[in-house]
């Protein structure tokens, strides 16, 4: 009668963000071209992400979560979605969470980093 | 041997079991939750007219948005959860009729909302922890 099912799932989108070239960022002395060797074309620059589509689709953003009409910011943004579910006949139980490292880099208009902020909430899947 | 009664209350129990087996309840919980919580508290952490967009980034980290507006940018942070309830009672056997279902659906957000003025220091800020409302059940 107590049939058991359990259902986990992983998702990733987006490079990852290396945390060794945070650490290299300098604002006043690290220029755009650096930021961009280091971690590849901003997404800002490309295409919203499957993830920030999700976002839309349940009203949590409006607007595209890193459409920033301004070519000063730089947004870099990794996304980690786990899933997790116990099936059973008399009781079920579905758990989601969608985490994100976050990197966004601000340039003055000499092309070097006026200031960044980045988080790493992939953590939190831990 | 048993007397009558005996009998009759292992009929009863009987019946009660294939009645409770052919008459399935279920009940299902979902969660969900999309991004991370706003790591501070806003009131302890932004002074208007003092606190930098530097600071800002780097006490709350990147804002999920940013809006320009004519007197200066806007970041915004968000945090969201659902939280889904239902409980079904059905029969999947003979007629797979299901006879009740309650279904309770939550879904609420934190939103910070800071405004900055033209030399990026903060103006004016907006905090509403909605996530605390949703219950459990």
């Amino acid at each position: 009668m107590l049939l058991t099912g359990c259902i986990i799932g992983r998702y990733y989108e987006g490079p990852k963000i290396s945390e060794e070239k945070i650490k290299e960022i300098k604002p006043g002395v690290t220029t755009k071209e650096e930021i961009i060797s280091w971690f590849g074309p901003p997404q800002n620059y490309l295409s919203p992400t499957i993830f920030n589509q999700i976002l839309r689709e349940l009203d949590v953003t409006r607007e595209p979560i890193n459409y920033y009409p301004f070519a000063n910011i730089l947004s870099y943004q990794f996304n980690q979605g786990n899933v997790r579910a116990v099936v059973l006949i008399l009781f079920n139980y579905v758990e989601g969470k969608v985490k994100s490292d976050h990197l966004v880099v601000f340039v003055d208009e000499y092309d070097r980093v006026k200031y960044y902020g980045f988080y790493k909430g992939t953590d939190e899947l831990r | 041997m048993g007397s009558t009664k005996e009998r009759m209350s292992c009929v009863r129990a009987f019946v009660s079991i294939a009645l409770f087996m052919t008459l399935t309840w279920g009940c299902t919980i979902g969660r969900v939750y999309i991004g991370s919580e706003i790591q501070n508290d806003p009131k302890e952490k932004i002074q208007l007219g003092l606190t930098t967009k530097s600071d800002i980034l780097s006490i709350f980290g990147p804002p999920d948005r940013i809006t320009s507006q004519f007197d200066g940018d806007i970041f915004v942070y968000t945090y969201f959860r659902k939280n889904s309830t239902q409980l079904a009672i059905r029969e999947p056997y003979i007629t797979n009729t299901t006879f009740f279902t309650y279904t309770r659906i939550q879904e609420n957000k934190d939103h910070l909302v800071i405004l900055f003025d033209k030399d990026g220091v903060v103006k004016n800020y907006g905090y509403q922890r909605g996530t605390q409302d949703l219950t459990t059940f």
